[in-house]
This record gives structure tokens, sequence and C-alpha cells, in this order.
């Protein structure tokens, strides 16, 4: 669906994303591991075009409109809503901006995407810190599925919230992806989470992709040093 | 060595009460590292600001005992409790980037609670303080240097060193891993071991996180609404969980991988 080939963006002296190729399959859940300073959400940020490469190309395949096609979730819903918009509106201005729908049809897409992410419709009235983080984090992604989406870039989706809550979102973006058809590049800072939904595991360190390799292979006999230390250190159950 | 009864905290905010601690008794033991488990709103973080009775206003600790060798820290006048604080029990906080002050040399700053307890003279202050950073693994050479040229984890040492500088009993952690990267809590975890044994301390460590509570404590108390709901060693408590809510949060675990 999505592939990289030789990617490279500097800041100054820093190679924040350093000769990156990588492949991102149709209907996959690609897990992207790296430390901060890694270059994961520069790589991000080059695959929604929100900044350029200095060298490299990214090929989408399948996809028309990358603005409207390739969404992302944040971290933290708390701060990726703006607090004085109510939830339907939030939800509703990819529709409006990306022109998807007559006015007259908006409300009723916004209340099946409420739906679809197992909030009540009446939560559509609400202002965000009316919601607990893990609702604001369903916000998050029904306004990502608003603009109808094939491919949501799911940055530390869970990081914030609790054990409990990390476990609904999870299921609730497996259920989703299955339903939708969807391509998920899930990032995270460690290996703690990633293999719930994961398919296939990339990991980044200082700018490089240092390996890639089937979910199990990586997260059982990783082949890099590198990959071995951040597993070991990933404080799992 | 400390023994904690029957303690509440309340915070009273515009909606009524909140029983932030409710009730809770338990004890850490000499030389142990005693975990403190709970989601966020458990009353995790409240209890370890009221084990020095650092509990500000809305809160109020409305009921308890903390005895620490035979005296009850919530009875203590203000000044045998400072003698308290950072003396025999000192604490770490989550995020080491606002727990130094940014225009004080790192050194400065650890030998500010050695020169407040110990009345030592500032050459002795140092030498003292050079000592905590080389227990931390920072090179004492750069004793002179600013908090903003050091990294997180780093910073992080240099907080620890501060904590340990007037050799307390007992060190109670929140969360002091939480900012950093996972291989530089690895580091931070080790050092804490590696000084417990050291310094001969028994440590509370405060955090959500299973993971670490699993590779670093002895014991463990589950928290959750304020309560202490089950209480351990830590292997049985995740391995056999008795309550419902350990037992939920074991398997959430479990799904998770």
């Amino acid at each position: 669906m999505i592939e990289i080939s030789n990617l490279t963006k500097k800041y100054g002296e820093l190679v924040a994303v350093n000769d990156v190729s990588l492949t991102i399959k149709q209907g996959e859940t690609l897990g992207l591991v790296g430390e901060s300073g890694s270059g994961k959400s520069t790589l991000a940020r080059l695959i929604l075009k929100l900044i350029e490469p200095d060298s490299g190309r990214i090929d989408y395949q399948g996809i028309g409109n990358i603005r409207r096609e390739c969404q992302i979730v944040f971290q933290d819903p708390q701060n990726s809503l703006n607090p004085r918009i109510r939830v339907g509106e939030a939800i509703a201005e990819p529709i409006v901006i990306h022109r998807l729908l007559p006015k007259s049809a908006i409300n009723d897409r916004v209340a099946a995407l409420l739906e679809m992410v197992k909030l009540p419709i009446v939560y559509a009235k609400r202002f965000p810190h009316e919601l607990s983080g893990g609702e604001r984090q369903r916000v998050g992604i029904a306004r990502a599925l608003a603009s109808e989406a094939k491919f949501l870039i799911l940055d530390e989706p869970v990081s914030a919230l609790d054990v409990f809550i990390q476990v609904e979102v999870l299921k609730l973006l497996k259920e989703l992806k299955a339903r939708l058809g969807l391509t998920y590049l899930f990032i995270a800072h460690d290996l703690s989470v990633i293999g719930y939904l994961s398919d296939r595991i990339a990991v980044m360190k200082e700018g490089r992709l240092i390996e890639l390799g089937d979910k199990k292979a990586v997260l059982i006999s990783p082949r890099e040093e590198y990959t071995r230390k951040l597993l070991a250190a990933s404080p799992r159950f | 060595m400390l023994e904690v009864r029957n303690l509440s905290v309340n915070y009273y905010v515009d909606e009524g009460t909140v029983n932030a601690v409710a009730g809770v008794t338990f004890n850490l033991k000499e030389g142990e590292i005693l975990g403190i488990l709970g989601e966020s709103g458990s009353g995790k973080s409240t209890l370890g600001f009221a084990l020095l009775r650092l509990v500000d206003r809305p809160g109020e600790i409305v009921s308890g005992e903390i005895i620490l060798n035979g005296l009850d820290i919530l009875l203590m006048p203000e000044r045998e409790l400072r003698r308290v604080r950072g003396a025999q029990i000192a604490m770490v906080f989550q995020d080491p980037f606002t727990a130094l002050n940014p225009v004080l040399t790192i050194g400065e700053q650890i030998m500010e609670p050695i020169v407040l307890h110990q009345g030592v003279k500032r050459g002795e202050a140092r030498a003292k303080a050079a000592e905590a950073l080389r227990a931390v693994k920072i090179d004492p050479a750069r004793i002179d240097d600013y908090p903003h040229q050091f990294s997180g984890g780093m910073r992080q040492r240099v907080v620890i060193a501060m904590a340990l500088a007037c050799r307390p009993k007992i060190l109670i952690a929140d969360e002091p891993t939480t900012a950093l990267d996972v291989t530089i809590q690895a580091e931070i975890l080790a050092l804490l071991r590696e000084i417990k044994n050291q310094f001969n301390l028994s440590i509370i460590y405060i955090t959500h996180n299973f993971g670490i509570i699993r590779q670093l404590c002895d014991r463990v108390v589950v928290m959750h609404r304020g309560a202490i709901v089950e209480e351990g060693k830590t292997h049985l408590v995740f391995d056999q969980p008795k309550e419902p809510y350990t037992k939920k949060l074991v398997d959430c675990l479990r799904e998770l991988g």
C-alpha cells in the first residue's frame, strides 16, 4: 500500500530519517518501535506528507487523496481534541472539509461513527473534558475514520491509558481494522504492547531502520543486539 | 521499619469529598523493595505524599498512624518532621526535568539538604555531594554543571543523588522512570537495586507499570479506589491473584502479551 524507498530527512546536521526503505502492505498492521530520537515520528510525518523528505520517495498504491485517506490517531486524546469544540462537531469536521456528504447527511454519519467506536450517540453534544481518557481516544479514532481513511497511523494510541482501557481500545482497533479493511502503522516506544496488533515489527534507532521481520521472529529471536536490549528493557508482564 | 495503619486522605473539592486514600494499612520491611501498584486515580501517589505528610489543600490526612522508629509521623511537630524528610525518608519524583532548579549547579542542589540536615561546612558538604554523584555513577568532575547539560536519564541520577545525600533509610520513588526511554529506564532500575544494597535502603516504589513491579519488587500492594485490594509476594500476587480486581488486571495483561 505504501512503499518507502531510500527516504532521508535532515534537520540541519541531524539526520532524523536515514535512508529508510520499507513497505507497508495492504491490510497489515506494521509495528514501528523506537526510542526518543529514533526518527519514528519524523517517518510518520513524512508518510502523511506533513513534511517533505530531502531524498528518497514514498509511493502510495490504492490511495488517491493522501490528506484524506491517510490519518493519524495521537497518543494523548486530551491534547489532540479542541476543548471548545463539541465531540459531534470534531468528528464532523473532516467530513465537511473534504466535502464528503451533504449537510443533511452529516448528523447520521456522526451517529454511525460514534456507534462504530462504541460511544453513545448523545456524546455528540458533549465537550472533550466531559469524557474519560479512553472515551476521548475513541473520539480520536472516530474522527480519523470520518474522512473514510484507508490507512491509519496509530502513534502510541494507548500509552496514556490504564490497562483495562488499553485492552478495550486495542480490541476496538482490531475490530475496526477487520470491519473496514484498514491498514495500520502502529508506533510505540517499547515492545510491551506492540505484539497485540502487529503482524510485522520494524525497529528504528538513530534514524535508521535496523530490524524488520515477522512479529514472532522479532519478539522471540531478534537478530539485532539493539532489539534484544530493547526487548530485555521493555517491562513485560 | 515503617508501619502504616488505617491511613486516610480526603480531598475536598466542589463536587464533594473524595476518599483518595481510604483506610490503608501496610508495612515496609527492612531491606525490601515494596511496590505500590495502581491505575491512575487509585490513590497511590497521594499515599506516597501522605507518608511524608506532604498532602496540601484541598487534601487532608484525616486519620491513621505512620510509625517510624516508634514515632508517629502524623503527630510530630513540624521541626521534627523536617528532620525526617530527606534525612530519614527521601523521595524521588516522576519528572527529573522539573525536580531540578535550572539556575543552580547540580552540586549546589545536592549540597543543600546536606547543609540543612547535617549542619556541616560547605567544603565537607561538597565532598559528600561528590560521593553521592559517584554512587549514582556520575563523574564527580561534573559537580559544577547545570541540569540542562545532562540527559533525562542522567538528570534522574542527579535527583537520586540528592535523595541519597543525607543517607536516608527509606526511599520513596514515585514513577521515577515514566518520562524516560526504556533502555534508560532499565539502567535506572539497575541503579536502584545497587544503591539499595550499598546504602542499606528500604524502597517504596510507586507505579502503574506491572512489568517494573515484577522485575524490581519483593512484595506488592495493589491499590484500587484508595484502598488496598491485595498484598503479598510479587510473584504470588501476579501468578495466583486472589481478588477479583487483581485477577481481572492480570487477565488483561496476559491478553496484551
